[in-house]
Order: C-alpha cells, then sequence, then structure tokens
C-alpha cells in the first residue's frame, strides 16, 4: 500500500475497529471457545463433570451422526450437481444473444433469494401436501397420477424432496454469481472463437468455461458452506422426519442440546461442524489454486 | 436485439420462461389462495378465487399478535441495519485506507464469518447469553443480526473505498479536516451506492432470521415474524388460506423492498459472495 | 395505533431490565417472585392459570409477582439450559422427566412439611398425581392437573356403519375393524406426529401397559425390567402392527396433532388417539352431531391378557415447583402461589372446560354441569373402569422422549426393527440415568 499523506495514531484505528471486533467477537469468536470448552464435560443431571475428550470418542462411533453428516453431503452434492451447474448453463444461455428477457428472468430466478426461510418452507409443505398439495395435484391435472409421492413421509424421498426446496430457493444466488462472472470475461476471447466458427457448446467449454474458474471456485466453497448450514428449512419442514431420515447435522446439534439437554455433546457436534467446514473450505479452495487455474495462467 | 427467431432460440426462451415461472409462481399462488374461502381452497387449489374475501386478513388482524412481531421485527431490521452500517464503514474505511500491524488478521478475522456454519454456533450463543443474561431482551437478538452482518458488509463497503482515490481524503486532510471530518463528511457521501446496498442486505437478513430468534427469544413480545409465522402455522396448518395469508404478511415488506431496488439487491447478492 | 405506545413500553421495558442487570437496587415491593409458565398459550387452559394468579395477587399485594410466558418448546429449551448452568426461576412448573435432575442438581425445593400438613392441600391430592414429582418421600412439585394421556375418541357413526355397534374389545376385533374402515375408505385411525410425542405418549404407552402390566415404569426405576425386555419389545411389535395393517393416515408423520383432530372432526376418520386434554377441542368444535356421536375408548385386551385391559397412562405430566434457594418470605410467598394454582377455585374451573383437576373434588364440584362426555371421563377414572398407571416418558430422563419418537417413526417408516427400537431406549436410559 502506498504511503499515506496522513496516518491517525494506531490507538485511533483500533478505536475504529474496536466496537466491530467486540460485537462480531462476542458471537462468533467466544461462542467457539465456550462451546469447545464445554464440549470437555459431560452433563448429567443438568450438572457438567469433567469427561477430557470422551464426548469427541463418542461422536466418532456414533451412527446417528455420521448418518446426519451423510445427509448434509447429498445436499451439498446435489446443490454442485442441480443448482451450481444449472446456474451455470442458465447463464450461459443469458448471455447469449438469443434470449429475449434477461432481465426479467434474472429477476424471476432472483426472487425466492429474498424470501425467509420459514415463508419458502412452508410454501413447500404445501407443494408436498400429499392431498391439497400443489405437486401430486399437478402431476394429477397432466395425467401423471402415477408419479405422486409421500414427499416429506418417504424416507427414501424426503431428503431428495427437501433438497428440491433449498436448490430452488437459491439457484437465483449462483445464477447472479455466474451472469457477474461472465459479464468480467473477455469478450474478444468469445468473438474470436465464433469467427473460427465454434458452436455454442465449444465455446462454453473451451473459451468460457476456463475463464469462469475463479467463479466456479466460488460457487462451490458457497455450495460446501451452505450445505453444512442448513438449518432452518428442515427444522420447518420436516423437524428431521421421519426418524432421522432428514435430519441434518446442525439440527442433531440443535436436539442433543434443547430436547435431550446434553448440551456438552451438542457443543461437541458444534464444534465438529466448525472444523469440518472450514476444512472442506479450505481444501476446495487450495485445490483450485492448484489445479485449476494454475493450468489455465 | 440481434438474436434471430431458429427454432433454438425459440425452445431455448420457452424453457428459460418455464423455469423462471416455477420460481415464482408459488409465492403468486399463496397469494391469490389467501383471498379464498376454506372452502373456495379444498374445491380447486389452482383455480383463481372466484368470490375473493379479505377473511383470513380480518382473522389474524383480530388476533392481532401480528402487530407485535411486525414491530419488533422492523425494529430488529432498522436498528441491526443502522449498526452494521456505521460500524462496517468504521472497520473498512481503516482496513482500505490504513497500513498498521494486525490489519490482515482483522481482515481474514471477519472472512470467517461468511463461512462459519452458524447454526453450529447455536448452542454456544445460547449458553454464553445464559451465563450473561441477556436472554430475552428487546435487544438480545441485535447482537447476533449485527455481527453476522458485518462480514459481508466490511467487505463490500472494503472493496468500494478501495476504488474511491485516496487523494480526495488527502486533499481535505491537508485543508485543516480532521480524521472523523474526512470519514464521514467527506467520503461517507461518496458512498452511498454501497451504502445502500449493505442497508437492503442487512435489513433482508435481519428480517427473514430465525435460528437465532428461535434460539435466544422465549418471551412472546419479543418475538419477530418469522417466529410468529412459524407458531401460527402450526395453530392454522389446517386453514390453508389464513397460513397463506400469514406467509404474505411475513414477505410484504421484503417483496415490496425486492421490486424497488431489485438491482441494487441482486448486486449486493453477487458482489459479495464473488469478493468472498 | 396503539402499537406506537405498546411498542415504546416495552423499549423502556428492556432498557430497565439492563439498568437491573447493571445492578440497579429492587423495587420497593417487599417480595419478589418470578414465574415462569407456558399456560397461557394454550386457550384452554389460559383462563384458569390467569385467573388463580389474579386471586394470588389480590390477596397478596405486598408480593410483586413476575410472570414470564412462553410457548411450550421455548419453555423447554430455556428451561434446560438456564437449569444447566445453575439457575431456574422463582416458581416454575417441572416436568416429570426432571425431577430427578433438579433434585440431585439441588436446584429445585422440597415442599413436603408444607403439602403434607396441610389437610386442604396435600389431603385433597392422591398419592399418585404425586407420584412423577416426589423422590424418597419428599415431594417436590404440584401436579398442575390430571391428564390420562390415552384416550380413543371414536365415532360411533362410522363405527356402526362398519357393522360395530360398540368398541371392539379384543385385539384382533380392533385390527379387523381397522380393515374394514380401510375398504370403506375412511382413515382408521388420524395421526399428526410430526412432533413425535403422539405416538410415545398416547399411542404407545397404553400398549406397554397391555404388555407388561401396571408396574412397568417402577420395575424399569429399580432395574427389574429393561426397554429390551420380551414384553416391551411386544408392544413394539403391537404398534408396527398397527402401521403394517394400513391404521395410520399416509402423512402421518409431517402432519401435527391439530391436523389429527381437525382430519376426525370432518369426519374423514374413524378415530383419533390423544389424551384427555384434547376433549376440549372436540367441545368447542360447534360440530354437535359429531360430538354426539363420539365415544371414548382405550386400545383393547391384547393376547388375553384381561387382567390388563383396564389400564391407561395418566398422572400430571407437569407440576408447579419451586426454586431451592428461596427462603423466609420469598419461600412463603411462593408455596402461597403453589397452592392458589391447586385450590378449589382452579380445579373448579378446570372442570368447567372439560379438563381433570389434580385434586380430589368430591363434595366441592357437584354444582358443576359438566358435558356427557366429559362426565364419562369422570367417572371412568373415579370408578375405577379406568385404573391409571404411570406415562412413560414424564417419569423417564428428559432425552427419551426424543429418543423414543425418533425411533418409533424410524419404525413406522421401516428403517429400524421393534429389537432396534427397543435397544436405542435402552441405550439412552442407560446413559441418563
Amino acid at each position: 500500500m502506498a504511503p499515506r499523506a496522513f496516518q491517525p495514531s494506531t490507538i485511533a484505528i483500533w478505536l475504529f475497529l474496536l466496537p466491530g471486533i467486540v460485537v462480531y467477537g462476542g458471537v462468533v469468536l467466544t461462542p467457539l471457545i465456550g462451546g469447545f470448552y464445554y464440549s470437555l464435560f459431560e452433563t448429567k443431571n443438568f450438572q457438567f463433570h469433567w469427561a477430557g475428550l470422551a464426548n469427541y470418542v463418542r461422536l466418532w462411533g456414533d451412527g446417528d451422526f455420521w448418518f446426519t453428516l451423510r445427509n448434509n453431503f447429498i445436499i451439498i452434492l446435489l446443490s454442485v450437481i442441480f443448482q451450481v451447474t444449472t446456474a451455470f448453463i442458465i447463464a450461459v444461455l443469458m448471455n447469449s444473444r438469443l434470449v429475449i428477457a434477461p432481465k426479467f428472468l434474472r429477476t424471476a430466478i432472483f426472487f425466492p433469494v429474498i424470501l425467509s426461510p420459514v415463508v419458502t418452507s412452508f410454501v413447500w409443505i404445501l407443494v408436498f401436501d400429499i392431498n391439497s398439495g400443489l405437486l401430486n395435484n399437478t402431476l394429477e391435472a397432466i395425467g401423471l397420477g402415477g408419479l405422486q409421492q409421500k414427499w416429506l413421509d418417504d424416507p427414501k424421498i424426503v431428503i431428495y424432496s427437501v433438497t428440491v426446496a433449498l436448490v430452488w430457493q437459491y439457484i437465483g444466488l449462483f445464477l447472479v454469481i455466474f451472469l457477474s462472472g461472465l459479464s468480467a470475461i473477455n469478450q474478444e476471447t468469445i468473438e474470436a472463437a465464433e469467427v473460427d466458427g465454434a458452436s455454442t457448446f465449444q465455446k462454453t467449454i473451451y473459451v468460457i468455461f476456463p475463464q469462469l474458474a475463479s467463479t466456479w471456485s466460488v460457487a462451490i466453497v458457497l455450495a460446501i458452506s451452505g450445505g453444512l448450514k442448513i438449518f432452518e428449512h428442515i427444522f420447518v419442514m420436516t423437524g428431521g422426519g421421519p426418524g432421522l431420515s432428514s435430519t441434518v447435522v446442525a439440527q442433531y446439534a440443535y436436539s442433543q442440546s434443547f430436547l435431550r439437554a446434553n448440551f456438552s455433546y451438542g457443543n461437541t457436534i458444534a464444534i465438529a461442524i466448525v472444523v469440518l467446514s472450514l476444512t472442506l473450505v479450505s481444501l476446495t479452495i487450495w485445490a483450485f489454486n492448484r489445479f485449476v487455474v494454475k493450468d489455465r495462467i | 436485439m440481434t438474436g434471430r427467431i431458429t427454432l433454438p432460440a425459440i425452445l431455448i426462451n420457452a424453457a428459460l420462461i418455464l423455469f423462471a415461472l416455477t420460481t415464482i409462481f408459488p409465492m403468486i399462488w399463496v397469494i391469490y389462495n389467501s383471498l379464498k374461502s376454506t372452502a373456495a381452497f379444498s374445491e380447486s387449489i389452482f383455480a383463481l378465487p372466484s368470490d375473493p374475501t379479505f377473511r383470513a386478513y380480518v382473522q389474524i388482524f383480530e388476533v392481532g399478535t401480528v402487530w407485535t412481531a411486525m414491530w419488533n421485527s422492523l425494529f430488529y431490521a432498522v436498528a441491526s441495519t443502522t449498526l452494521i452500517v456505521l460500524l462496517s464503514y468504521c472497520i473498512a474505511y481503516v482496513l482500505a485506507r490504513f497500513e498498521f500491524p494486525g490489519r490482515a488478521a482483522v481482515f481474514s478475522f471477519f472472512i470467517l464469518g461468511l463461512l462459519l456454519p452458524i447454526p453450529a454456533l447455536l448452542v454456544p450463543v445460547f449458553m454464553q447469553y445464559r451465563t450473561i443474561g441477556i436472554l430475552d431482551t428487546q435487544f438480545t437478538l441485535l447482537i447476533p443480526y449485527t455481527a453476522f452482518g458485518l462480514s459481508l458488509a466490511v467487505f463490500l463497503m472494503e472493496g468500494y473505498i478501495r476504488k474511491i482515490p485516496v487523494e480526495l481524503d488527502e486533499a481535505a486532510h491537508v485543508d485543516g479536516a480532521s480524521l472523523f471530518t474526512v470519514m464521514f463528511v467527506i467520503v461517507f457521501p461518496i458512498c452511498r451506492p454501497i451504502v445502500a446496498t449493505v442497508a437492503l442486505l442487512s435489513f433482508l437478513h435481519s428480517w427473514n432470521e430465525f435460528a437465532f430468534a428461535t434460539t435466544l427469544i422465549r418471551d412472546e413480545s419479543y418475538k419477530p415474524i418469522p417466529l410468529w409465522l412459524r407458531t401460527f402455522g402450526g395453530q392454522y396448518a389446517t386453514d390453508y388460506p389464513a397460513l397463506m395469508a400469514g406467509m404474505v404478511l411475513a414477505s410484504v415488506p421484503i417483496i415490496v423492498l425486492f421490486i424497488f431496488f431489485r438491482e441494487k439487491i441482486v448486486e449486493g447478492f453477487a458482489g459479495g459472495a464473488v469478493k468472498a | 395505533m396503539y402499537v406506537i405506545p405498546d411498542f415504546g413500553r416495552r423499549l423502556l421495558g428492556s432498557a430497565m431490565v439492563l439498568g437491573a442487570l447493571a445492578g440497579a437496587p429492587a423495587s420497593a415491593q417487599d417480595v419478589e417472585l418470578t414465574f415462569a409458565h407456558f399456560l397461557a398459550n394454550k386457550s384452554t387452559e389460559a383462563p384458569n392459570v390467569a385467573d388463580a394468579i389474579a386471586r394470588f395477587r389480590e390477596k397478596h399485594p405486598e408480593v410483586e409477582l413476575k410472570e414470564q410466558i412462553s410457548g411450550t418448546d421455548e419453555y423447554l429449551t430455556q428451561f434446560n439450559v438456564g437449569a444447566a448452568s445453575g439457575e431456574v426461576p422463582d416458581v416454575f412448573m417441572m416436568n416429570g422427566s426432571d425431577t430427578t435432575a433438579l433434585v440431585a442438581a439441588g436446584l429445585v425445593g422440597a415442599i413436603t412439611p408444607e403439602f403434607t400438613a396441610d389437610p386442604d392441600w396435600g389431603g385433597r391430592t392422591p398419592d399418585g398425581m404425586t407420584f412423577e414429582f416426589s423422590r424418597d418421600g419428599e415431594v417436590y412439585g404440584v401436579p398442575y392437573g390430571q391428564i390420562i394421556t390415552h384416550v380413543i375418541y371414536w365415532n360411533k357413526d362410522i363405527f356402526a356403519e362398519a357393522g360395530y355397534d360398540s368398541f371392539p374389545a379384543t385385539w384382533e376385533d380392533f385390527i379387523g375393524a381397522i380393515e374394514t374402515f380401510k375398504e370403506m375408505g375412511k382413515t382408521p385411525i388420524s395421526l399428526g406426529n410430526k412432533g413425535r410425542w403422539v405416538v410415545v405418549d398416547p399411542l404407545f404407552g397404553t400398549l406397554v401397559a397391555r404388555e407388561c402390566g401396571p408396574d412397568f415404569v417402577p420395575q424399569v426405576h429399580s432395574g427389574e425390567a429393561n426397554f429390551t425386555d420380551e414384553c416391551h419389545v411386544a408392544a413394539i411389535e403391537d404398534f408396527k402392527q398397527l402401521v403394517d395393517v394400513g391404521a395410520f393416515n399416509e402423512d402421518a408423520n409431517s402432519l401435527d396433532n391439530k391436523q389429527q383432530r381437525d382430519a376426525y372432526l370432518n369426519g374423514d376418520a374413524a378415530m383419533f388417539v390423544e389424551g384427555s386434554w384434547a376433549l376440549p377441542g372436540i367441545l368447542d368444535s360447534g360440530n354437535q352431531s359429531l360430538i354426539d356421536a363420539t365415544g371414548i375408548a382405550l386400545w383393547p385386551s391384547i393376547k388375553g391378557k384381561d387382567e390388563n385391559a383396564s389400564l391407561v397412562t395418566g398422572g400430571a405430566g407437569w407440576s408447579y415447583a419451586l426454586a431451592a434457594r428461596l427462603e423466609g418470605a420469598e419461600r412463603e410467598a411462593a408455596i402461597e402461589l403453589l397452592k392458589e394454582l391447586s385450590a378449589v377455585d382452579y380445579s373448579r374451573s378446570r372442570m368447567e372446560i372439560g379438563l381433570l383437576p389434580a385434586q380430589n373434588m368430591a363434595g366441592v364440584a357437584d354444582d358443576i354441569e359438566v358435558q356427557p362426555l366429559f362426565a364419562e371421563f369422570v367417572s371412568n377414572v373415579g370408578d375405577g373402569t379406568w385404573q391409571v398407571v404411570p406415562i412413560i416418558p414424564t417419569n423417564m430422563p428428559r432425552s427419551l422422549l426424543d429418543v423414543s419418537g425418533e425411533a418409533l417413526q424410524d419404525l413406522m417408516v421401516g428403517n429400524k426393527t421393534p429389537q432396534e427400537v427397543a435397544e436405542a431406549m435402552q441405550e439412552d436410559y442407560d446413559r441418563s440415568k
């Protein structure tokens, strides 16, 4: 950074930073430390007894924990496939000159992003309702009654049903991310490819795709951290049920603490999620920098 | 528009428009069904209301709890937005303009907030609040709402301030303006566009937030609108038009903001994500 | 625009709370008492609690009573964490499943001396009603009312249509009736189990009594019985049989208990199973022909174990209790409040809306005109037609309710076998007892 003509004292600088750091640290940093501290105890009869790493040992062997984590990974995987990839395709299509109303499309597809998760969850409860739901009635109306499902009651389907709701709500976010990435790429390379007679498909794969590598990394990082953050939607839509079928890891921590009064174990799960999320995100960023971005340059 | 009318063009447009309709139709469906009687709803869930009624809305307003929740949400959203704008501007200005030891650490510290799985913090935050004794007050939710809004706000603001020529600050300083004057009288007005973006995003987040509200608030009189909707949804689970009316009421301010400021909101979300 | 002053008032209130935290002096009133409960939310029970509190305030102007009212779910979560940090309100609602833990942590105060000494208080409370709130001979909570946690509300018209003039007396007949309802296109048992407790308590608990007899809960406490015992697994299998024959609606696990009742009230279902607290909702429905057609029954006799056929789970579930730290004038005031919350007036007003009181009301409530269905409740419980045995979840550690709820849902959708459900329960019990 260039030397400044005026530089306030270090004290003045920290005075400006301090209020924000205190508020933010009080919600982000101290709970992490406190959460880790409590995870070293055992809760029984509303009392805490020192337990060392016993909770982490239990976590390692806890099939329910791994099952709920598997649900998070299903959501992440499907998000990357259907949400990120579809958003990319739509963005590329919208960027071509074929599309007649790009502004309207962008606004419409983005619209659900701004709605409250509680509202969209109720929307999807109504969509999935067995008898008066939008989905089963639509299937009936178009003669596909045979495809009707117990969307939220069938343990084999429910995790996919809630994922549909998530993909639906946030695809617009990924769309605008790709659109903004596309607006920054070099138009000359695309025109050059067109002059060479490249098809739309070839343009996308060989010209556009590589130039969007960093946008892709942002989108995938978002899908991963987003997939591990999932809580409200499932909490409202299914309560994690039936049984454990649609429970995600954040909700598992919630129910251990608040429904089973096992705060130590709830904190243990919380710490595990944080560590896992930060590890996965760092790995993704590292992998992109190492294998994708470098190759291109 | 230079596109020719070809078969692929028609197909692509049709597919995209169909897709866009599926994203907005459910909410439109909710809005028009909220104007039906329960009998009309069970007759056909698709048909437009032939005899629109505000019965569901009247019923909700008569119970009255929605007003408290609306005021609470408005208070949380406005107050946390104000705090976020002020605090993030101070932080972003300092980060963008000055070199000092710990600068990078402070910056990464705030980046962390965008990647943390927030619901994982519910339990520890709750226990911390319980220990301090600040559960269940009018101000309880302001702290997490402000804190988690700061990450994104600091990013957006820092990036914007960086693009403003620093000569402007220096010239003002040479003319005798204090740091405070430079920050708030000279530079802040220039930042209006990004302040607007930050304010809109913060307002949306605070208005919609559910996880912290459901964990930290037990007193009915401090519940924000998403909590109200969940309780109301439980009580009126079989009165579909009433439930839908509740959903509409919970979303009206958000939808109005979106209609007026859609470009800014979309840019804000995209910019925040790409920077992160 | 009444909302604006209201908003201002609450702002001020919060400022005062903050002030108090900062160490502002307490108010000038002699005794300050906080009372945390969730009863204002349940519209049917709100008036009697509110009236009792009003009576208390009138009699004790020297006490500044502060209510902390919340929804049941929020109450539970916040109470749990409060207790975990060693803090409970002065007077609070204690669930039976927390008694052991609160006593062990020294947070709840025994009320035995005052309770047993007063013939109008302990003397009018049947022993069985304090079972959930007593440990080692000490009483810690005053039952807030009596609940029967298993009642089959059945539609006599639909049963008659299927050829049943009375409620089936054996399990085989009952299963037969369910199959007939299915053929008729009716939902046999309307179920809304999204909250998970409906199956655990109203449906499953009394099946355990049918299979294991009246003493299952005390036997688990003493270690003589386990959840993995043959009879308990058999009860899980009975429940599984109901699932397998299609007794429930397909969306049973995505609806809640309000929706299960509404489906019954609409005439779409032949029965629904909930507790005695569901009765006011039926009586209030305004659907007189349905009220007239409604009968009450229990699970029929299973496997010829007729001696268990009159058993039904019940108790109080919740009690009013006080903090162990209270002493002197504060404790006296708290005791007075507990008495008001179990006084004759309080119990009378419960009966008027169709809820059972925890106190023996013989001689003091004979003049109350009750609806026939409720009268049947009162006489069934009073004359021993129904023999009340302890509710399982409220007599077990808190976590068991959620663990069994989850496991039984998993059973319903085929993700767990009866044996696995039993093992999950036993594992949790061993960990948390």
